[in-house]
């Protein structure tokens, strides 16, 4: 059963900020030579990406 | 880094695009954008930045960032020419930049992933553990560390105490730094009686 196009956008809308929040996090760490930049990098930020391409990858398949 | 720079700001872009509108989906090429912003992408951005980091990893200070280890950084600039260390630092026998990582990484196959990880470790174990006390390696250091440069330079190769133990140095039945020859190293109990060095600026 597909979903309804109001929740298949709401749950890309929900992807795109995870990622985007994950990027921005990314981006930040950047900034930094520190091993808690490292930290943040692989785990926040790698973990908002991965959140969010995770769920689009789960919207396709329902959809 | 700039390529990093730029495919992560492609990517935020593309990401806001369609937490802005998500209607742009509807349609094929839509289909095709949404797969490209919230795979491809944010994926390469991971992976090139992940790689950025982990070369970040190797500099000195990146080291010396964690308060434990300043005592091993202050003893690279004793001002005495017998501390291996240090005159390999001073001298810039290795690269400054990335002094630790040249020395304690272990040059065979996976030298380099048993070194991330290990720092991987080191990392987490300064934030959510207990650092060991003293610091020590995790085993005796590695001749091939030091043979990774020295091993065919003439002034190494034309020394006599050298050319005569060469294979006791090579399988590493006698260590380079703790059998009595090259045995001053970082020795940072030593450090208040030490004098430094101080670069020009």
């Amino acid at each position: 059963m597909s979903l309804p196009v109001a929740r298949l956008e709401s749950r890309l809308r929900l992807a795109g900020a995870l990622i985007a929040t994950g990027l921005l996090t990314e981006a930040v760490t950047m900034a930094f030579v520190h091993p808690i930049a490292l930290l943040t990098f692989v785990g926040l930020g790698g973990g908002l990406v991965g959140a969010g391409i995770i769920l689009y990858l789960l919207t396709l398949v329902k959809q | 880094m700039y390529l990093f720079d730029a495919l992560l700001g492609l990517a935020l872009a593309a990401a806001l695009v369609l937490v802005l509108r998500p209607a742009v989906t509807r349609s094929r090429d839509g289909k095709i954008f949404a797969f490209a912003a919230l795979f491809l992408l944010p994926l390469l951005a991971f992976g090139l930045g992940g790689s950025e980091q982990l070369t970040r990893s190797e500099q000195t200070r990146f080291c010396l960032s964690c308060h434990i280890m300043a005592p091993w950084g202050k003893s690279l600039y004793i001002a005495d020419a017998r501390y291996i260390p240090a005159v390999h630092f001073q001298d810039h026998l290795v690269p400054t930049d990335a002094a630790c990582y040249t020395c304690h990484t272990d040059y065979a196959q996976f030298g380099t992933l048993q070194a991330k990880l290990e720092g991987l470790h080191h990392v987490w174990v300064q934030y959510f553990g207990t650092p060991m006390k003293p610091i020590h390696l995790y085993q005796p250091f590695n001749n091939q560390t030091c043979l990774h440069c020295h091993a065919g330079a003439r002034q190494f190769e034309e020394d006599p105490t050298h050319s005569a133990m060469m294979s006791l140095l090579a399988s590493g039945t006698l260590s380079c730094v703790s059998s009595g020859c090259h045995d001053m190293v970082h020795d940072v109990g030593q450090l208040p009686k030490q004098k430094f060095w101080s670069p020009k600026p």
